[in-house]
């Protein structure tokens, strides 16, 4: 697997280098998986179907599969309603998720500009939770309080390998900003350390789901 | 957000999928019978306390357990003062996937006991035998505690039930054989989950079903009362423990 990336760092990426020199011979003859950052050329250039290659600033890369993540914006429906900056975002206040363009609509998830959250399953669930309170609060001529939000998400790097980031964030200056409780998975040498984090990904996963649909 | 991945995927939020076989699929070890636990409980007595507290920390089970093994929460139980012959049998009964009661619980020492060896089982063994007895649990209701005492030092005649302390000692401090555990100053919430397991008999890790029989006859509000008395009869402290 060849990850060619247009960014010299990513998230999680202490604990993922460290599962994958573990797990995957990562760094060695043997890796069973690169990863090429925008400084070595892994800029992707264009994507030549037909040949199944991805043409990157770094050279031609043949593939069996090719999954391309495309730049990311806001869904169509959010441009249709007029919700969207130039950037192709959705500004809100950061306090309610309510958009500063149309009034009366909230934005969460990926769409909203929420600084320093990243655009996760979990920060929406969160988001979710701040707007739904706000629209509460407005419809009962209550001024909206101050919110906390939290990120959480694990992944999996192999099947008893979990890895982890946990962030706290509040409103500073009308800006959504990550606490210094924040955290990711240290690296330790005990073999218990990345098991129980892959058995308390399952867990997480189970109760977020039942959290988010149940 | 633009990554370009090939032969495989991943996100942006970084979520390297890999579809996780569970262990509840696995075939459960057969029951104990008393000469194969003998055999298998025949390394404890070589467990370094020393190298068990290590081993408490490095594998994190002071996580859940307590970082002295008083156990901090109601979801788990207490192996501080725990017989040693207890603890290495219940890692084996975890090991050999034979404690599939409560599934979602047990799956977390199902996994964890694959790390461990016998030797590395009878070093922890040994450190909890090494600890004083686990300290009252806050939550424990004197009241309930007296409703319990009778029926544990007694029994009930009439209704064929044997005093609990003929097995677990008069304080709850534990029995001759390697499956009777110490009970004092357990976690009740744990000791009334372990005794509905029994009872349902989904819990089968005991030596010829002797607790699941003798858990059947009892009420819930007996259990109730029998995991206050036990938890009462842990050692009291006026500080709270170091």
């Amino acid at each position: 697997m060849i990850i060619l990336d247009h960014k010299d760092a990513f998230t999680k990426e202490v604990p993922f280098k460290k599962a994958w020199e573990r797990l995957y011979g990562f760094n060695t003859p043997n890796a069973m998986i690169e990863w090429i950052p925008a400084a070595q050329g892994g800029k992707p250039k264009r994507v030549d179907v037909d040949r199944m290659t991805v043409i990157a600033e770094a050279g031609a890369f043949k593939a069996d599969v090719i999954n391309y993540i495309a730049p990311q914006r806001a869904s169509p429906i959010a441009f249709r309603m007029g919700l969207t900056n130039r950037e192709g975002w959705c500004p809100v206040n950061r306090r309610t998720f309510e958009s500063e363009i149309v009034r009366d609509v909230f934005v969460i998830g990926d769409a909203a500009v929420a600084d320093a959250m990243p655009k996760s399953g979990y920060s929406a669930n969160s988001q979710a939770k701040v707007a739904a309170q706000a629209i509460a609060d407005q419809l009962a001529g209550r001024t909206p309080g101050e919110p906390s939000m939290i990120n959480v998400c694990y992944s999996l790097a192999g099947e008893n390998y979990g890895v982890s980031i946990v962030d706290i964030f509040k409103v500073v200056d009308n800006r959504i900003v990550k606490l210094p409780a924040s955290g990711v998975s240290p690296i330790t040498d005990s073999p218990a350390q990345p098991l129980l984090e892959a058995i308390y990904q399952r867990n997480w996963h189970r109760t977020f789901a039942n959290d988010c649909f149940a | 957000m633009k990554n370009l991945l090939i032969t495989l995927l991943t996100t942006g939020a970084a979520v390297l999928a890999v579809t996780v076989a569970q262990a509840a699929s696995e075939a459960p070890a057969p029951e104990w019978e008393p000469s194969r636990l003998e055999q298998a409980l025949s390394r404890v007595a070589q467990g370094k306390p020393a190298e068990g507290e290590r081993l408490h920390h490095y594998l994190y089970c002071s996580a859940c357990h307590g970082d002295d093994g008083n156990s901090p929460s109601r979801n788990w139980p207490s192996l501080t003062g725990q017989k040693p012959d207890y603890v290495m049998k219940t890692l084996l009964d975890y090991k050999q996937n034979m404690r599939r009661d409560h599934y979602r619980k047990a799956y977390v020492m199902t996994r964890m006991t694959q790390l461990l060896d016998e030797k590395q089982m009878a070093d922890l063994a040994a450190y909890y035998a090494s600890r004083p007895a686990p300290v009252v649990p806050p939550q424990t209701s004197a009241k309930l505690a007296k409703q319990g005492a009778r029926l544990a030092q007694q029994g009930d005649g009439k209704r064929g039930i044997t005093a609990c302390a003929a097995c677990h000692g008069e304080r709850g401090e534990s029995g001759v054989t390697p499956d009777t555990p110490a009970l004092a100053g357990q976690t009740p919430e744990y000791f009334v989950q372990a005794m509905q397991m029994y009872k349902a008999g989904m819990r089968t890790s005991d030596v010829g079903g002797v607790m699941r029989m003798f858990a059947k006859p009892l009420t819930d509000s007996e259990i109730q009362a029998l995991a206050h008395y036990y938890a009462s009869l842990g050692r009291q402290v006026q500080a709270p423990a170091k």
